[in-house]
């Protein structure tokens, strides 16, 4: 019964998602303060309801009710039981459930967080969520239908993969759909926003932490499907500009857009139409990617096939909501009144900078991503467009950006001194050039490109120590003076430091992976090879057996000099009753490198054939991914950033015309 | 300092000119330059490609073809059951690599039958074979699809 | 009916939660507007200041900005409704909400929902497994076993026919290749494989099932599995006289009171002339499980039906399943399916003379 009431949930959550579009819109339309006070229950009613069907799904893989399908297809009763959990997103249907679930989560923390909204745009946004609710909500169920019985039971389940059963992948998808699922808060906003024919200061600034929120989900997503990739496929690349990880760049590409450009709109009341626009392409590029992944329409090692009917009903959701969004934007857009200009060298010029690189970045992606697609459609010939596009495109976009970032960090709001920024930056110029002499010379070889990256990563974080040293520091003032003022810095301004900081990381721990070094060789026991700084030894290869697998294991020793560091342990895994192997990497970490090892087959005589792999500083790839999103967190928890106005804050406003005074 | 509105706006628009004109001719150079073709192993014989040119080639590993050596060089044959290609690689294979089974490669044709390959892939799970491979194949009658509940 | 009270109380829950807020009076302000966020910001530059973050100019320059946007929200006031259409909007809008959510909702439950399924977790089903309630259990152990020992033969043996009767086709398959591998070759086994492949092909003996059954009987031609399926393959392909013989030899050697002997007995009595009645006992249980598999491949053809092999075979199992209709019917739908493939039409239509299908003129051209 718990499985029909879920899926009787699932469609009167249709039902209400409906009825969340239609009648607070209504009011919005027509002005009627009781209509538009129904987007708030209807939101939270549509989110109860799609919590209880998931809830009821996740009953039935709990206790295996095999009378489900869709439980038969993809769990076991053996399952453990966590992977019995992440199983119900591990699927097409129930995945599309996840992203649904997310989605009303989202309209119903908008509902809730709201206390300070004006009404108005309230009942827009939660109606236009409501509407894309209800559109995924009916293509779960008529074409992906998680709840489909069976009258004939099977004994036991087919789901039993353990290639999938990795808590990486058991954590991606949910990260990823909260940070996709979350920019449709900014789609809503700026759909609202047409409607409603204003735009201004208030809007940006309630929009904001929303799409902050999605952009720190986002950002943790992707590192974390990148150091799946990295340590699961077994061999030690990190990003394969595959589709599937585009369609989740672009959205990040075009949301970091955002962020900015929400931020000039809520300190200078510029770039309205600009962002309104962003957020309607940054909702549109995560629908992209639910589409191209959902739709098995694009080849590539992630995806799953499905079928084509599928595929044209979310096609026709794309189509629908960014072709409407757009259509709006192009009728309304015009009507809204516009913001201000301002100078050329101001932060708020900077960041029209930050926003046309980043744009046009995401779309050098969007097209090396869809051209395949087109010309497949137009004459049939297939490509693959690979790493040497993106490199040529992509790659310099992003790197110019970086470069101007600190300057634009720098610059004051309205009117910008590029020459006082450019002598304030000046140490943090001279120790980005330090750091290139001295990789140069350190690491000779291998491309110039290299000491470039790591400069530049150096550029980034020490523009970052600049700018918080120069908003605090002031000529006479004592060092604990000058350390309080750091600290009472608005937590705004950390948020950002810290971002940029952490994009140095990344960019250092990505030049870094061009001296990694890859060894090659066949190794009887005891034999020793060197890689990088380390020389490992086989010590043994042996067979051993773990729950659900056997394997045939290789254990290195690693040594540094004379001393010995310890081991790493390398497999070929052969699970029980599927016979389909695996590698299993072997990664240890030094320092901020790590050392990677990957058997490529253990022969009868006791040899082994392996690869080596030691990557320096490789960890600061996903480390910096991390500073970002803390980053991100320090800049959402900052009081002025949040939707409400402080309780003390209100009690002491001033009256206006004592400010204008 | 001192702009008028005019000048701003052009300023603004003259930027903005520039970084779009700069990335669409990379783009543009980088989708006639940097873009491989796929082939299978007759569309190559068919189409006369030069020999140097780099090409992702896909069919299925020809059963009874792979050779290895110590020095982890590997040699095999992709076929597309019409015509098949001699391919070669060092490196280490991907786990689902298996005779018989669909497959991927890119790398330099180095024309004749040979096909020098610096990535290979193998289908990623029971159910997934890589597209073109199955596209092709299935035109020929013979990959049935993936096997339905 | 517990489940209908369930539902019918979900919605009531989800239909005056929806309705909340027309039952409340209309205050004159409903929530805040823009101009509390001006005050706020106005409020936020001053706290900016007095902390020292802010300098004197930066922070009146910002106060002037924010004030004149301030008093730009309050010219822009809201304007006046007409009450008369404010109550005939909110009746309208009570009976969309009481109305059509429940309908819709009802409406398509009733088309897609399964209410009289009860829930089946396993714990509670373990009765329904048949003799051994902890088969799953066993089967754990056994595959336990099997990691640790992949060289135990005997154990392979012994899972193979279960995996085989949970419709776990392919390992089944492999675990009676392995079980054969390691012990060497027995008809039993062999046979086993056969029927697992049979099974895995959705109930037709393909010719790799042939091998195996035919290699059964090189080794045991006594074996009693592998003489019914060579005689099943005959009768699938159509040679119905061959069928016959090997029917009639299996009969011979079982004693006739088996179930066994009743099942080949069905078999004869269909091909010795009584037509158009069923070939298959319609309540033995094989007949179920082939009733099975031929539904599954009919729907797998009816969503794509570029497999003429899969047609062929749906045919042949209608054919045997004695349903005529159902025969016409799939002729016709896997025509139309290949009418864009004139060779594949081509075979189709051969596959069809072999089966006996009447030949409608304009097929066979």
């Amino acid at each position: 019964m718990i499985v029909e009431i879920g899926h009787f949930a699932l469609i009167l959550a249709f039902a209400t998602a409906l009825a969340q579009t239609v009648l607070p819109m209504w009011g919005a339309v027509s002005r009627d303060p009781s209509l538009m006070a129904m987007a708030r229950p209807s939101a939270l009613i549509t989110f109860g309801l799609v919590l209880i069907a998931y809830g009821a799904l996740t009953m039935a893989y709990i206790g295996s009710d095999f009378s489900v399908a869709n439980v038969v297809m993809n769990s076991h009763s053996s399952k453990p039981l966590i992977y019995k959990i992440s199983g119900v997103w591990s699927n097409h249907e129930g995945s599309m459930l996840l992203w649904v679930m997310i989605l009303v989560l989202f309209a119903a923390l908008v509902a809730l967080r709201s206390a300070e909204m004006p009404e108005r745009l309230l009942a827009s946004v939660l109606s236009v969520e409501g509407a894309i609710a209800a559109a995924f909500l009916i293509f779960i169920i008529l074409t992906s239908n998680p709840f489909l019985r069976l009258t004939d039971l099977p004994a036991e389940g087919q789901g039993l993969n353990p290639i999938l059963e990795d808590p990486g992948l058991a954590i991606h998808p949910p990260l990823l759909y909260l940070g996709y699922v979350g920019f449709s808060v900014a789609f809503s906003f700026a759909v609202g926003a047409l409607i409603h024919g204003r735009i201004d200061a208030v809007w940006a600034r309630f929009v904001r932490p929303w799409t902050l929120l999605a952009w720190i989900f986002l950002t943790l997503g992707i590192a974390m499907g990148s150091y799946w990739a990295y340590y699961e496929l077994g061999w030690g690349g990190w990003w394969f500009w595959d589709p599937v990880e585009n369609a989740s760049l672009m959205p990040w590409l075009m949301g970091t857009a955002l962020l900015h450009s929400t931020v000039v709109m809520e300190k200078r009341d510029a770039l309205k139409v600009w962002t309104i626009l962003l957020s309607i392409l940054t909702f549109s590029l995560s629908l992209l990617g639910t589409f191209l992944v959902r739709s098995g329409v694009i080849t590539s090692v992630h995806s799953f096939a499905s079928d084509p009917a599928r595929g044209i009903f979310i096609l026709g959701i794309l189509t629908f909501f960014i072709g409407g969004g757009l259509v709006l934007f192009a009728w309304r857009g015009p009507s809204l009144k516009q913001g201000g200009l301002f100078a050329p060298v101001s932060r708020e010029g900077a960041l029209v900078v930050n926003n046309l690189f980043l744009a046009t970045s995401a779309v050098a992606v969007l097209v090396g991503t869809l051209y395949p697609l087109v010309l497949e459609t137009l004459n049939g010939n297939k490509i693959s467009v690979g790493a040497p596009y993106f490199n040529l495109t992509a790659v310099p976009l992003f790197v110019v950006l970086l470069m101007l970032v600190p300057f634009g960090q720098s610059l004051a709001w309205k009117r910008g001194d590029l020459l006082g920024v450019g002598q304030r930056l000046l140490a943090a110029f001279g120790l980005a050039v330090l750091a290139m002499i001295v990789t140069l010379a350190a690491r000779q070889g291998g491309p110039v490109a290299a000491p470039l990256g790591i400069g530049l990563g150096v550029w980034l974080i020490a523009g970052s120590i600049t700018d918080v040293f120069y908003r605090s520091y002031r000529r006479g003032l004592s060092w604990s003076s000058v350390l309080n003022r750091a600290l009472g810095m608005p937590r705004s301004a950390w948020g950002t430091a810290l971002a940029h900081a952490g994009m140095g990381l990344t960019v250092i721990g990505i030049s870094a992976t061009v001296w990694g070094v890859e060894t090659l060789a066949v190794v009887s026991p005891n034999e020793a090879l060197s890689v990088g700084p380390y020389r490992v030894s086989l010590e043994q290869a042996f067979k051993r057996t773990g729950q659900g697998f056997r394997e045939e294991v290789a254990r290195f020793i690693v040594m540094e000099g004379d001393q010995a560091k310890g081991s790493i342990e390398t497999s070929k895994r052969i699970h029980t009753g599927r016979e389909m192997p695996t590698t299993e990497a072997g990664i240890v970490t030094y320092g901020l490198g790590q050392l990677y090892a990957s058997v490529n087959d253990i022969l009868p005589d006791g040899k082994v054939s392996i690869r080596f792999y030691w990557k320096p500083l490789v960890t600061l790839i996903w480390g910096g991914a991390l500073v970002m999103a803390f980053g991100g967190m320090l800049s959402l928890s900052d009081r002025r950033a949040r939707i409400a106005v402080s309780v003390k804050a209100r009690r002491t406003m001033p009256a206006p015309s004592e400010v204008s005074a | 300092m001192a702009m008028t509105r005019k000048q701003k706006r052009l300023t603004l628009i003259a930027a903005a000119g520039c970084v779009l004109a700069v990335a669409t001719g990379l783009i543009l150079f980088a989708l006639s330059d940097k873009i491989v073709f796929f082939y299978t192993p007759s569309d190559l014989a068919k189409q006369g490609i030069g020999a140097g040119t780099r090409v992702r080639i896909g069919g299925l590993v020809e059963v009874g073809s792979v050779q290895r050596d110590a020095a982890m060089n590997v040699a095999f044959r992709v076929t597309d059951t019409e015509k098949s290609l001699s391919v070669t690689y060092k490196g280490l294979l991907p786990d689902l690599f298996r005779e018989g089974q669909g497959v991927v490669a890119e790398g330099v044709y180095e024309g004749g039958d040979r096909v020098q390959a610096d990535t290979v892939l193998a289908k990623h799970d029971e159910n997934y074979m890589p597209k073109d491979v199955a596209d092709a194949l299935k035109k020929k009658g013979v990959w049935q699809g993936s096997k339905s509940p | 009916m517990l489940i209908w009270l369930s539902i019918a109380l979900l919605s009531g829950c989800a239909v005056l939660g929806l309705l909340w807020p027309l039952a409340k009076p209309t205050s004159e302000r409903h929530g805040r507007d823009d101009r509390d966020f001006y005050l706020g910001q106005l409020a936020d530059i001053e706290r900016d200041k007095s902390r020292g973050l802010l300098d004197e100019v930066t922070a009146e320059d910002a106060k002037t900005e924010a004030a004149r946007r301030l008093l730009a929200v309050v010219r822009d006031d809201d304007v006046g409704v007409d009450p008369a259409r404010r109550v005939r909007r909110r009746k309208l809008a009570s009976l969309i909400a009481l109305v059509c959510v429940p309908v819709l909702a009802f409406t398509l439950y009733g088309q897609l929902g399964s209410p009289n399924l009860p829930d089946q977790p396993i714990s509670s089903r373990s009765s329904n497994l048949g003799e051994n309630p902890d088969l799953s259990m066993m089967i754990a152990k056994v595959e336990a076993r099997l990691a640790d020992h992949p060289e135990d033969g005997m154990g392979w043996g012994t899972i193979a026919p279960i995996y085989l009767s949970l419709g776990r086709y392919d390992d089944a398959i492999k675990a009676f290749a392995n079980a054969l591998k390691i012990l060497g070759e027995s008809a039993d086994l062999r046979s086993g494989l056969g029927e697992a492949r049979m099974a895995s092909a959705d109930g037709i003996v393909t010719a790799e099932a042939l091998v195996d059954f035919n290699m059964a009987l090189a080794d045991d031609p006594t074996n009693e599995r592998g003489q019914y399926y060579r005689a099943l393959a005959a009768e699938q392909d159509g040679d119905k006289s061959r069928a016959l013989v090997l029917y009639q030899t299996l009969y011979a050697s079982l004693s006739p009171n088996s179930d066994a002997a009743r099942l080949v007995s069905k078999h004869l009595a269909a091909l010795s002339g009584i037509q158009g009645k069923s070939a298959i006992d319609p309540n033995g249980p094989q007949s179920d499980m082939i009733k099975a598999m031929v539904a599954r491949l009919d729907a797998r053809l009816a969503t794509d039906g570029s497999d003429l092999e899969g047609w062929v075979k749906l045919l042949r199992a209608y054919q045997v399943l004695g349903d005529g209709a159902k025969v016409k019917a799939v002729f016709a739908r896997a025509k139309a399916a290949m009418s864009a493939n004139p060779d594949g039409l081509a075979r189709l239509n051969a596959a069809a003379q072999d089966l006996g299908l009447s030949n409608e003129p304009g097929i066979s051209n």
